[in-house]
């Protein structure tokens, strides 16, 4: 398709898209209905004489027209302030409430509440390189218009559907307070912005409804990834030396089994000091500990290829394993995403997994990474790990490149590769040495089987 | 999903449904259907019946409802003729969509699934699902568009003003409450409710009544034509238009021949006797309200339901009695107006109806129109020799309250029209000839200086109307321009004639002495007064003068001792340009549509109407009995899954209890007073906590609650029930 034509499209679509919702909300079912109802009794009603259908044409345009006015004469001047937790997770509904001010001098009656999305407008890139599943065997109109593209990219970058407060109060005084609460089932990860409060003020008939504004602060929620459960693992490749447990100790410090005392020497540190021994013999004492070994291991997320289903789910698969309180055997250190590493040194264990799901909750697809530059940064950086879990949202030549030159290089790498059905079920009759498919429809099953199968 | 979808209709409030259509029955006379269908609709609130109807439920509900309106259409199309005939299963909507509205009312569900109602969008909506996208399941509640349609159904049979105005009345009320039920609860409001309510029920009855004043005005000629006045009858040519004359193909009338008559020429279904730029009308300056100008035949046998009609008893021996009149001939046709005009020979006598007609009456010009006649006419025309009878001499009348005009010698208003018609008169020296002369000169002219064409091309032009283009440059049209020029040259030689139309007999069908009347034999030609003499009458008439009513005695002339007689001066080529032979699809349609109307003529006999309607309501007892049968089999209670589930452990059980066998092979018989979720959590430690956590919550939704799986659920239960068999497997290999 030329891309003059992508573009007319696209630009019809950001503006038409923008005025039709707000339009869309401002009639009602029953007003859609009732001038679906007026144009049938138009066409059926010509013959007044031998019918009365002209009298429900009658009814149906002085009933709009009158709720058309009221609506215009309803007025509401509030003011809200939104109380949210700082995370939520995709699929995963949350609650949250917010405290409703009537600003204005009129007492407000009949109203109901709703959150309404920030409407997604794919950019030109984005609508021109991405074609929606399945839209090979649409339809010439379909294909040639793009709409159904239109309608499942602005779907897949909304947050949330419009969310309609659960007990909208029934009068709100002038000056008086009220509270509504709103469930909240967030569809991607990022952050999530809420913006735009409504306050719907509808006519006696509910045909029509104003939508005023309520001014808020603007707030915010970080959606996490998806996470899959895991059975518990065990990771091959070296175990390195490592202060015990540390990872998953609230504890800073050494945590292994007492050995003996000795006696201080300078750079020893404070807490390590047996005041008591210390006081009874005269002379600095301190206690050593045995030294524990676990195997570490760093998670690589590549981030090359188009967003899209196998991207998210390669993310949700990298987030089962950031977020994967079970293995209390070993340790995660270190993740690469896209070309950049992040470690996992300082902090508490909540917190770090917290930070790391963060920075999973924004990673963004790339259409092109350097493999090379990818390859010297994990060889510089994961000298210490037992082993590496190479999360890839594909199988392209590329990225089979990068997983031989990784074991080439002498890491241990276990891969798991999010793929279609057709490639997995490939790899089902000819298994690769630790090399993981897991199909893009069913990854929660076949993580599973796949993290059973490294525990034997 | 928000538990409330703006997208979406709530339910009406209780007896809503059930008054709306006892309504209905009122107005539509069928009060013992109505009572029934609302007991049926309303019942449903008071009954626990409930049927879990899913998706293949509620789409048999929705085939049943299309069944009946096919079935309904079907009917009506057999029945009835025109445009009434699609239109008329409107009255019976509540009716047709009662399976669905039952359905809706007795289902389990609140809600019906909106792919119900269309194959594509449910393809479509499967073919996405498979491909990954999360679709939501739209669903709408049918009770507020069932109200919609039962409100339509019954405006739709109430004709005449009174039961107008009962129907808005019921309609207003019903549509307040409805629309108040249809807020939530804390929405409602009584006061505004109640001043909206009046806002609109006045001024829509403000609007209603200002609608009929329009269409009386419209109706009366307000509009584009006769500042005010009545509209006469009007014949619009295609004097003047571009392009192909297009006729229709369709046969109209079917003429039956008794054996040895030879069929007429042309049989006429109007005159007219005023022309006025490309149009004729229908004016008699006695009668300004036209349908004043049509007096009623006599009745002159009404005894065996069938009534006769007739001019004149004379020569008519009524009650069976052979008649001296030659054999009638027999018209068939559908009829599609109830002022339907009869196509009939010259000079008919009496018409004796094998189908229902209220009347028949006649005009001035001899036209004949059958009043709400049935659906199919089917008459028998006795043809005599008086045609006086039929059309009445030309006679001088009083136009407004000077002029004496005599209408069928009237020429154009337009003086550029008159002149060149006078002038031609003068070229052709008509004025010096007899009447046979004169049209055996116009016949000689428009053979040899004329050519007939369908393809118009003539049009009028600044100070040159198409009648005068066709006179004078053109020379080629069709019979309008023929009939036209025809009329108006013989008024100008002085003689009295009219502009007809009708239908040339001429299509011969397979039936011995049977002729089709198709669109395309539809024709124009001139009606002349050959032979007449003037007579001056003296005689007194009422005449209105600034606004009172006064008598005053004129003298008019009034022409006798001529008949009217048929001048067709179109070049008899005409009818094989315009009626080629029919080809298969028309023979095919021609079949089809004669079996129509015999099946509606068969119906329309009384012992064979009781037949049928014995038949149609076997099958829908038989149908209704079936429904019954195989609904009953599937009846639950309302509430039984969630206070009676134990009952049901079949339905229930999850898919973790059935793999609770599997799990027990390997780690030991389930203790009964143990829960089957600590016990799987004290035997099989190693599946993770948080995997049985959330098997824990699918697993108690699907065992305990009254809970439907979505479809994603579904499939991450059955993946937690997979790994949890397969960590159990991994237990017995160790």
């Amino acid at each position: 398709m030329s891309e003059r034509r992508l573009r007319f499209l696209h630009k019809s679509y950001s503006r038409t898209g923008r005025w039709g919702w707000r339009v869309a909300r401002r009639i009602r079912s029953f007003g859609w209905g009732l001038a679906l109802f007026s144009t049938i009794a138009a066409v059926l009603g010509t013959n007044v004489e031998d019918s009365a259908i002209y009298m429900i044409f009658c009814f149906a345009v002085c009933a709009l027209a009158t709720a058309f006015i009221w609506v215009l004469l309803r007025n509401a001047s509030l003011a809200g302030r939104r109380s949210l937790p700082a995370f939520g997770s995709v699929d995963q509904s949350l609650d949250y409430l917010v405290e409703i001010t009537n600003t204005g001098p009129q007492s407000i009656a009949a109203m109901t509440f709703e959150e309404w999305p920030p409407l997604p407008i794919p950019d030109y890139e984005t609508f021109a390189n991405t074609p929606e599943p399945g839209e090979e065997k649409r339809n010439i109109v379909d294909r040639t218009l793009l709409f159904y593209r239109w309608s499942w990219l602005q779907e897949r970058e909304r947050g949330f559907s419009l969310l309609e407060a659960s007990d909208s109060p029934s009068l709100i005084a002038p000056g008086e307070k009220k509270q509504v609460r709103f469930r909240l089932t967030p569809q991607h990860r990022g952050i999530l912005r809420l913006a735009e409060l409504r306050v719907l003020l509808p006519d006696p008939f509910g045909l029509f409804q104003k939508c005023r504004l309520v001014k808020t602060p603007p707030a915010q929620i970080t959606i996490l990834p998806k996470r899959y459960p895991l059975t518990p693992f065990a990771l091959t490749g070296k175990t390195q030396l490592q202060l015990g447990g540390e990872a998953l100790s609230n504890n800073i410090g050494q945590t292994g089994d007492f050995l003996h005392l000795r006696d201080y020497r300078s750079g020893d540190a404070m807490r390590a000091v047996d005041w008591k021994s210390w006081a009874r013999t005269g002379t600095p004492v301190v206690r050593e500990y045995e030294d524990q070994l676990f195997p570490q291991y760093g998670v690589i997320l590549d981030t090359a290829g188009p967003p899209g289903k196998n991207f998210e789910e390669a993310i949700s698969v990298a987030a089962s394993f950031v977020s994967n309180k079970d293995s209390d055997e070993c340790l995660l250190d270190l993740i690469f995403i896209g070309q950049k590493s992040y470690h996992l040194t300082t902090g508490q264990e909540l917190s770090r997994r917290s930070a790391l799901l963060e920075v999973l909750a924004t990673a963004q697809a790339r259409s092109s990474v350097n493999y090379q530059k990818l390859l010297s940064k994990i060889q510089d950086e994961s000298e210490h790990l037992s082993a590496l879990l190479l999360i890839l949202p594909g199988w392209s030549p590329e990225q089979r490149a990068f997983l031989a030159q990784l074991r080439k290089n002498g890491l241990t790498v276990i891969a798991f590769v999010v793929a279609p059905q057709e490639v997995t079920e490939a790899y089902k009759q000819k298994p690769l040495l630790d090399t993981y498919f897991l199909c893009t429809d069913q990854v929660g099953t076949d993580l599973m089987s796949a993290t059973s199968r490294l525990k034997s | 999903m928000n538990a409330y979808e703006p997208s979406h209709f709530p339910a009406p409030p209780r007896l809503l449904l059930g008054v709306t259509l006892l309504v209905w029955g009122a107005l539509t006379n069928h009060a013992l259907l109505a009572f029934g269908g609302a007991l049926l609709i309303e019942g449903a609130h008071w009954l626990n019946w409930r049927w879990r109807f899913g998706l293949r439920g509620y789409s048999r509900a929705w085939i049943l409802s299309l069944t009946a309106l096919a079935g309904t259409v079907g009917f009506h199309s057999l029945n009835l003729t025109g445009p009434t005939a699609i239109l008329a299963f409107i009255e019976w909507l509540p009716f047709i969509f009662l399976p669905l509205i039952l359905a809706q009312q007795y289902g389990a569900a609140r809600a019906v699934p909106t792919s119900v109602f269309s194959i594509i969008a449910r393809q479509r909506l499967k073919r996405e699902r498979r491909l990954g996208k999360d679709l939501p399941d739209s669903r709408i509640h049918l009770g507020y568009p069932y109200f919609a349609i039962t409100l339509l159904a019954t405006a739709f049979t109430a004709d005449g003003l009174k039961q107008q105005w009962q129907y808005f009345v019921c309609m207003i009320l019903l549509a307040g409450i409805a629309f108040y039920y249809a807020n939530r609860r804390k929405q409602r409001r009584i006061l505004p409710w109640l001043i909206m309510t009046t806002l609109i029920g006045l001024s829509s009855m403000a609007s209603s009544r200002g609608l009929l004043t329009l269409y009386d005005w419209i109706k009366k000629g307000g509009f584009l034509s006769s500042q005010g006045q009545e509209a006469p009858i009007e014949q619009n040519t295609a004097i003047g238009k571009l392009g192909e004359l297009k006729l229709s193909r369709r046969i109209k009338w079917r003429l039956s021949v008794p054996s040895g008559q030879k069929p007429p020429q042309r049989v006429m279904t109007y005159a007219y006797n005023h022309y006025r730029s490309g149009k004729w009308q229908s004016f008699d300056p006695d009668f300004a309200d036209y349908e004043r100008s049509f007096s009623d035949l006599l009745t002159i046998a009404d005894k065996k339901d069938i009534g006769e009609f007739a001019f004149d008893t004379d020569g008519f021996q009524v009650n069976d009695q052979p008649s001296t009149l030659r054999p009638p001939i027999r018209l068939r046709g559908a009829v599609t107006s109830n002022r339907k005009a009869l196509p009939s020979p010259p000079a008919p006598v009496l018409f004796a109806q094998a189908t229902e007609i209220d009347s028949i009456e006649q005009s001035q010009l001899g036209t004949i129109l059958a009043i709400n006649a049935d659906n199919v006419l089917d008459i028998e025309i006795w043809p005599g020799n008086d045609d006086s009878l039929r059309e009445a001499p030309p006679t001088q009348r009083l136009r407004g309250t000077q002029l004496l005009e005599t209408t069928s010698l009237a020429l154009p208003s337009n003086s550029r029209e008159t002149n060149l018609l006078k002038n031609l008169v003068t070229e052709l020296a008509l004025d010096q000839k007899s009447d046979r002369e004169k049209i055996k000169a116009l016949r000689s002219y428009f053979q040899t200086e004329f050519a007939y064409t369908t393809h118009l091309k003539i049009t009028a032009r600044p100070n040159r109307s198409a009648l005068t283009e066709f006179l004078t440059s053109a020379r080629e049209g069709h019979c309008e321009y023929f009939a036209t020029a025809t009329t108006l040259l013989l008024r100008a030689s002085g003689i009295p004639a009219r502009y007809a139309v009708g239908y040339a007999v001429r299509e011969r069908a397979n039936n011995a002495g049977e002729y089709y009347l198709r669109g395309t034999h539809a024709h124009s030609w001139c009606r002349a007064y050959l032979g007449g003499r003037k007579e001056i009458v003296e005689e007194e008439q009422i005449v209105v003068q600034s606004g009172r009513e006064r008598t005053v005695t004129i003298q008019r002339e009034v022409w006798t001792g001529g008949t009217w007689t048929d001048i067709d001066l179109t070049p008899a080529t005409w009818i094989n340009l315009d009626s080629p032979d029919p080809n298969w699809q028309e023979k095919l349609g021609d079949s089809l549509q004669r079996f129509r109307e015999d099946f509606q003529l068969w119906r329309a006999n009384e012992k064979n109407r009781d037949w049928v309607n014995l038949v149609l309501i076997f099958v829908a007892v038989a149908l209704v009995i079936f429904v019954v049968w195989r609904l009953s089999r599937s009846r639950i209670q309302q509430g039984a899954d969630a206070v009676h589930s134990s009952y049901q452990p079949s339905r229930t059980l999850s898919d973790l209890n059935a793999l609770l066998p599997q799990l027990e092979k390997t780690l030991g018989t389930k203790p009964a007073h143990e829960s089957l979720t600590r016990w799987l959590q004290r035997v099989l430690p190693e599946f993770p906590m948080q995997s049985y956590q959330r098997l824990f919550i699918l697993h108690e939704n699907q065992r305990f609650n009254s809970y439907t799986l979505s479809e994603s659920e579904e499939k991450e239960f059955e993946t937690l029930v997979h790994t949890l068999g397969q960590t159990c497997a991994q237990r017995k290999d160790q």
